[in-house]
């Protein structure tokens, strides 16, 4: 197992550095001058320009720029914003944020999303699981903004229970309604694949194996069954916390969140550089470690898989 | 729903291969497909869903004939004049006008057309692109597979919005090839995974390993024997990729980022469903049946008698009969065996003692099973399951898939002791421990935490047995339990069964079809065909001078050393179809002696005379010319 870790984290370095490098490619070398941007429609001073050029590694070459952005990371340096922000203060009021709507959403799909799948699976075809199946699909077709427009509609617009966005960020309480939008669409997911691994499993000799040693019904289900049938949705659930922590761009603009989503949707239409590329880059280790840890939970519940 | 010319590409790829010949897989799998299809065109909802994929690529095609309104055109006075007219179909102000007074309805008619082009075009491509380099890495291996592999975890690392946006940011005006050229850069690596995986699977097939050594060019064994083998998982994902590129196409545009005029798409386009399997009722709720109380148990009757059972199965095609009037009992110490094909009913007729057949489709719908005198038919579910497990155990052929992979089978034999008699964890694992001991597993105590696929087959099927046995039960039945193991094990564990049958008094049903199996073990045989007991006998006697054309058959099909040099018999013909059992004796159409009456009645089971009209105990034979098969 320490050797599978050890292997696995040695992986991720290559891994590290080229998704890192690709961001910073697409970033810097696509056209688009974002320091002529900054001046919006006046006419930029080009004396001005060069010299804020220079101060950000702009006019050198690609790969120059990259490796002194690198130098600079390791040594726990993110880089300043054309704004004269460093970028890892920005980080540090938006990813709190995230990380609490990130949380709630998890939970929200987690716990009802299996609640839904372990009881339309057990009962196939009955009402309750009819309506899950429609429910789901429904969820799943309609983008989500689309689904955050409605709630916004519903819940602030006609009922008046919450404001239409958050006003302060910070509060959990208002954060609810964009958590749930934001977990919706993968509680559908969470939802169908409980339900289709249940499905499966049930008709799995084992289970049979169960009803013949005169097991009831609950230890049946707790024991043999549930354990089974969870291992393709924990791996699920694994990889979607570590999307949700990058953020969610759609929800977090139309519930106005200031979280991690909101500050690169500002930075990438403002192609702020720095911004952009140390987000991303946290968000690259998020996904890296993220996987990771589902790979190694995926041994923990299955017995069969053991990783030397 | 899934495209319906993807579906049917899907279905016929393989098909065109068929030419080369030397691949049975592909033989398997163009009648897989040609038969998938043709239950999907049945199928109402997939008619209905393809329909409305196709009625969304037509207005694709031609949104000119749904409206002859330009969505462009607005005024502005309008939005506040009109009002939506729903009853006003395929009209301007059919859904109303937006904010610039534009028709919706004819910006939801032309946004389809972008929606079907960004989904359709970036799914070719990232199909294309994964396709070749997922079949490069996946085929080739080493290095190629390297450099292809870190790349696209590369690329997994980007979130697709959000490398969207990046690169849409770039193009200062922006069409809808932008919004492709985006989508397919960044997802090409998801198919590059599903073609690798794939093609890894099919690489190893026996016929491409023949097509080699035929002699077949590299780009001929991919274009022509992986390529359509290869390619099915990544035509399902592309199905369902469809549907999110068209729903990250409308985000973008959402953000502003994509197309303009595209903005106010609505959500009115089908998606595709997560393909799920084909459903059958499941069978928790339903092992169980019956709800009256039971009477006291009548001490001195057989262990267990199954009396005129008849059981169905209610499929799609029809009614098919499975087990058509069985009887039969067991006492305490004795080995029943009961012999046949599949298909013969003999594992139905187990599995509705055990009260674990799947009903529905399955059904009972005559007879009695009595366990010392009671009906278990008429048992509380409660009740029943308390028999379960300590009266009555149940062996499963396949052990590896009988025992649950992710407990150790400390765990799963202990849990007999908890459930059933309220034992502690350490009782119980001091029990297991035990019983492990009993069957002979070396090491039981080191191997108690093991997992069952740690375990050789021999060993698993031990355990199996073990479990069977832990509770001391009156009845254990075995169904086929040595078929899953080589030879030389299949007779140690027949070996230990017998022994732990003899020493704990059991009564034994062991279901087979294999004869060599029963030969040294069973008190007595009853031969089963067409879900009907066509004969039974103490073994000797049925080995010695069968009474029934069926059980000579199969005597005659053992192969013999005495008789070296000659062909192997085999009874010509094969086990009816259960739907449509042939009139009279269902075994007729293979039999070498059959008479018109064979052809026209159903024989009874009758009771079988010696050359002297003396009875032979135990011995019945179901065949109209018992006498002449006997004695001739």
């Amino acid at each position: 197992m320490g050797s599978y870790v050890l292997r696995r984290v040695l992986q991720m370095i290559p891994v590290f550095f080229g998704t890192t490098l690709l961001i910073f490619l697409m970033v810097y070398s696509l056209p688009g001058d974002p320091v002529a941007a900054l001046f919006g429609e006046k006419a930029a001073d080009p004396a001005v320009v060069a010299s804020i050029k220079h101060k950000y590694f702009l006019d050198q070459p690609i790969w120059k720029q990259y490796l002194h952005y690198m130098g600079n990371l390791f040594q726990g340096d993110f880089g300043t914003s054309f704004t004269g922000r460093p970028v890892a203060d920005i980080m540090a009021d938006a990813f709190p944020v995230t990380i609490r709507l990130a949380l709630m959403a998890f939970v929200f799909e987690m716990v009802l999303g299996l609640a839904l799948g372990v009881v339309s699976g057990l009962r196939r075809g009955s009402i309750a699981d009819t309506l899950v199946l429609i429910m789901t699909l429904v969820v799943i077709s309609i983008p989500v903004f689309v689904l955050a427009y409605i709630a916004q509609t519903v819940f602030a617009t006609n009922l008046g229970w919450v404001t239409p966005t958050v006003q302060d960020s910070y509060d959990l309480s208002q954060l609810i309604l964009p958590a749930i939008v934001l977990g919706s669409l993968s509680l559908a997911f969470v939802a169908r694949l409980t339900r289709t691994s249940i499905g499966e499993n049930l008709r799995a000799d084992y289970i049979r194996t169960a009803v013949a040693k005169g097991l009831p019904r609950r230890t049946i289900i707790t024991r043999h069954l549930l354990r089974n049938s969870l291992i393709p949705v924990v791996t699920f659930l694994g990889t979607d916390l570590g999307a949700l922590m990058g953020g969610a761009i759609v929800t977090e603009g139309i519930f106005n969140v200031q979280g991690i989503g909101n500050v690169l949707y500002r930075a990438i239409n403002q192609k702020e550089g720095p911004t952009v590329v140390g987000i991303v880059t946290v968000l690259v280790i998020v996904y890296l470690v993220a996987s990771l840890l589902v790979d190694l939970l995926y041994a923990v519940l299955d017995p069969r898989i053991r990783y030397a | 729903m899934p495209d319906l010319t993807d579906k049917k590409t899907a279905g016929e790829i393989p098909a065109q291969r068929t030419e080369t010949g030397a691949a049975p897989k592909q033989e398997k799998a163009r009648s897989l497909g040609s038969d998938a299809w043709h239950d999907l065109r049945r199928k109402p909802i997939f008619v209905i869903s393809a329909l409305l994929i196709l009625l969304l690529i037509v207005i694709a095609i031609a949104p000119g004939l749904f409206t002859s309104v330009d969505p462009r055109a607005g005024d502005l006075r309008l939005h506040y004049l009109t009002k939506p007219n729903y009853s006003h179909f395929f009209e301007a102000d059919w859904f109303g006008y937006d904010l610039q007074g534009r028709s919706i309805y004819a910006r939801v008619v032309y946004g389809a057309r972008a929606s079907v082009v960004v989904g359709i075009t970036v799914t070719l491509g990232v199909t294309i692109l994964g396709g070749i380099t997922g079949m490069l890495a996946g085929y080739f291996g080493g290095w190629i597979d390297t450099i292809i592999s870190r790349v696209t975890d590369i690329f997994f690392g980007i979130p697709l919005l959000l490398g969207a946006l990046v690169i849409l940011n770039a193009f200062t005006s922006r069409t809808i090839w932008s919004v492709v050229f985006a989508l397919v850069a960044l997802g090409w690596t998801q198919m590059t995974r599903v073609m690798r995986g794939s093609v890894i699977t099919v690489k190893q097939a026996d016929f491409v390993t023949a097509a080699k050594a035929l002699g077949a060019g590299t780009t001929r064994i991919l274009w022509k024997h992986i390529l359509p083998n290869a390619i099915a998982p990544v035509i399902v994902v592309a199905t369902i990729a469809l549907g999110g590129y068209i729903a990250t196409e409308a985000t973008l545009s959402f953000l502003g980022i994509g197309l303009h005029h595209a903005r106010r798409r609505g959500a009115r386009r089908p998606r595709p469903e997560a393909p799920l399997r084909e459903e059958v009722t499941t069978p928790m709720t339903t092992v169980i049946e019956n709800d009256q109380k039971s009477d006291r148990l009548d001490v001195g009757t057989p262990l267990l008698e199954v009396k005129d059972l008849h059981v169905e199965f209610h499929t799609r095609d029809g009614i098919a009969k499975a087990v058509n009037g069985v009887n039969y009992s067991v006492a305490a110490g004795e080995t029943l065996a009961v012999l046949g094909e599949s298909g013969s009913g003999k594992s139905v007729t187990a599995q509705t003692i055990m009260g674990i057949l799947d009903m529905p489709p399955g059904k009972v719908t005559q007879g009695e099973i009595l366990y010392r005198g009671q009906d278990m038919l008429k048992m509380s579910n409660e009740d029943r399951r308390k028999i379960r497990g300590r009266k009555i155990a149940m062996i499963f052929q396949d052990a590896l898939s009988a025992l649950n992979p992710v407990l150790s089978v400390g765990y799963q034999l202990g849990e007999m002791f908890r459930v059933h008699q309220g034992a502690s964890k350490a009782e119980a694992k001091a029990k297991a421990i035990e019983l492990m001991d009993r069957v002979r597993i070396p090491a039981a105590k080191q191997r108690v935490n093991d997992y069952p696929h740690q375990f050789s087959g021999g060993m698993r099927q031990r355990i199996m047995i073990a479990m069977a046995l832990s509770l001391q039960p009156d009845l254990i039945i075995a169904d086929e339990p040595t078929t899953a193991l080589d030879v030389t094990v299949q007779a140690q564990v027949m070996d230990l069964l017998a022994e732990l049958q003899a020493e704990y008094n059991m009564g034994l049903i062991l279901i087979t079809h294999d004869l060599g199996v029963v030969a040294d073990v069973a008190d007595k045989i009853a031969v089963m065909y067409a879900g009907r007991i066509v004969e039974t006998a103490p073994v000797h006697d049925l080995y010695a001078n069968p009474a029934h054309p069926y059980t000579k058959g199969l005597l005659r099909s053992i192969p013999r050393l005495d008789q070296k040099g000659q062909d192997l018999y085999a009874i010509k013909g094969l086990p009816p179809n259960l739907l449509k059992v042939p009139a009279g004796c269902a075994f007729n159409p293979r039999c070498d002696v059959a008479t018109d009456l064979c052809r026209t009645e159903i024989p009874a089971l009758h009771h079988v005379t010696d050359k002297d009209g003396k009875e032979l105990t135990g011995r019945r034979s179901a065949c109209h010319l018992w006498k002449e098969t006997l004695h001739g």
